[in-house]
């Protein structure tokens, strides 16, 4: 089993919307996936997966109520978690082959404070992650986290194997990513806890886009923004060689899907969610 | 003085992060994720202190005596940098006194 951490250093980076439509990719591949709502602060996976109508939802319970003991792993997994798939799931109308599973567990839409130093909580999520593995035969957990390095941002890395790190193209989202990646660098260089990461790029302006701008010297200068960064970011991964397994994917047309919050890989053509679903399928370089 | 009693020439260090290699100092491991990046942004800043020094000692501008003491401080902020976060604050502090 593998935990991939969906992460953004910046928050509207696309990561959420990403995160479920990879997840249902991997499960249309054929895989067993749990998506996990780990961003409790302000989760929003409900929405994407269209869960929220949904009486499990209703309920109000979910991951936070698991992590501090108020519900037990039984109560979680029956009670918090929805197969997606299943005739009373949100995405019962997809065919997906054989075994295949999307199971969703939900974040709780109360206002729930978690200590994440708390060894409760370290220990429950360890707990989850091996019933996943151990009763659901899950091959993918994906875990939606919160942005930022915040208290919660250690309950996802500390379980994950592997983190892919969103951002769009913005000065805010490029530097604090350009940032995050040379915290992880670090990591690397004194030898605490690195993960193995890419950085995946959201709505890159595509050059339809841009020649579609009625202000010419505006398009030249975003022409110039987004090749600007474009050396920076590969610059800047280039410094970052102790980290070998970073590698940098542009899906410049994820600009047209992103306010479309629905899953998209079902449709005829494969989507760039599903291209880098399969890029995760691929051994680590 | 007291780096060479530990067979290591301060000297003959380029950098303060080699001397630590030489010496066979490494910081420690933390618990979570969240800790080892923290601990992670110190050890830059306690590194780039610890060339600082090397720099001032090269071209005499601190004491010996006093670049030893501020050397073995920064080896134990290096060892357990989050423990000893206020100890780099104020050596960084201290080294802005010096001139450039």
């Amino acid at each position: 089993m593998k935990t991939l951490m969906f992460y953004s250093y910046k928050g509207g980076s696309g990561r959420t919307v990403a995160a479920a439509n990879v997840a249902a990719a991997l499960a249309k591949l054929g895989h067993r996936v749990a998506i996990v709502d780990l961003d409790v602060e302000a989760p929003g996976l409900q929405h994407v997966l269209g869960a929220e109508r949904m009486a499990q939802y209703k309920r109000g319970d979910g991951i936070q109520q698991y992590l501090k003991g108020d519900i037990d792993l039984d109560e979680l997994i029956t009670e918090v978690a929805i197969d997606t798939f299943a005739q009373d799931g949100p995405l019962f109308r997809f065919d997906v082959p054989g075994t295949a599973l999307l199971l969703y567990i939900m974040a709780s839409p109360k206002v729930t404070r978690i200590d994440a130093q708390e060894p409760l909580v370290a220990d429950r999520m360890k707990k989850l992650l091996e019933a996943l593995r151990d009763k659901r035969q899950i091959d993918f957990v994906v875990l939606d986290s919160a942005s930022g390095v915040r208290e919660t941002y250690s309950i996802s890395a500390d379980a994950s194997d592997e983190m892919l790190v969103f951002f769009r193209w913005s000065i805010q989202h490029v530097e604090g990513t350009l940032r995050f990646a040379r915290f992880m660098s670090r990591l690397k260089e004194f030898d605490q806890h690195w993960i193995p990461f890419k950085l995946v790029a959201c709505a890159s302006p595509s050059e339809r886009e841009l020649d579609g701008f009625p202000d010419d010297a505006l398009r030249e200068r975003l022409l110039e923004v987004k090749n600007d960064t474009r050396l920076k970011i590969l610059q800047t991964l280039k410094q970052c060689q102790a980290s070998p397994a970073t590698i940098f994917h542009e899906i410049p047309e994820l600009l047209e899907l992103k306010w479309r919050e629905t899953i998209i890989v079902f449709g005829d053509t494969i989507s760039p969610y599903e291209e880098l679903a399969k890029k995760l399928l691929q051994p680590v370089v | 003085m007291v780096w060479e009693k530990h067979g290591v020439d301060l000297l003959e260090c380029d950098s303060f992060q080699q001397l630590m290699a030489k010496k066979g100092i490494r910081p420690r491991a933390y618990r979570t994720h969240i800790e080892a990046m923290e601990a992670a942004d110190l050890l830059e800043t306690i590194c780039q202190l610890g060339d600082r020094i090397l720099v001032l000692t090269r071209h005499e501008q601190i004491t010996a005596k006093r670049a030893e003491v501020l050397i073995l401080d920064l080896i134990t902020c290096f060892a357990e940098p989050i423990e000893w976060a206020q100890r780099s604050t104020e050596i960084g502090r201290e080294l802005r006194e010096y001139k450039r």
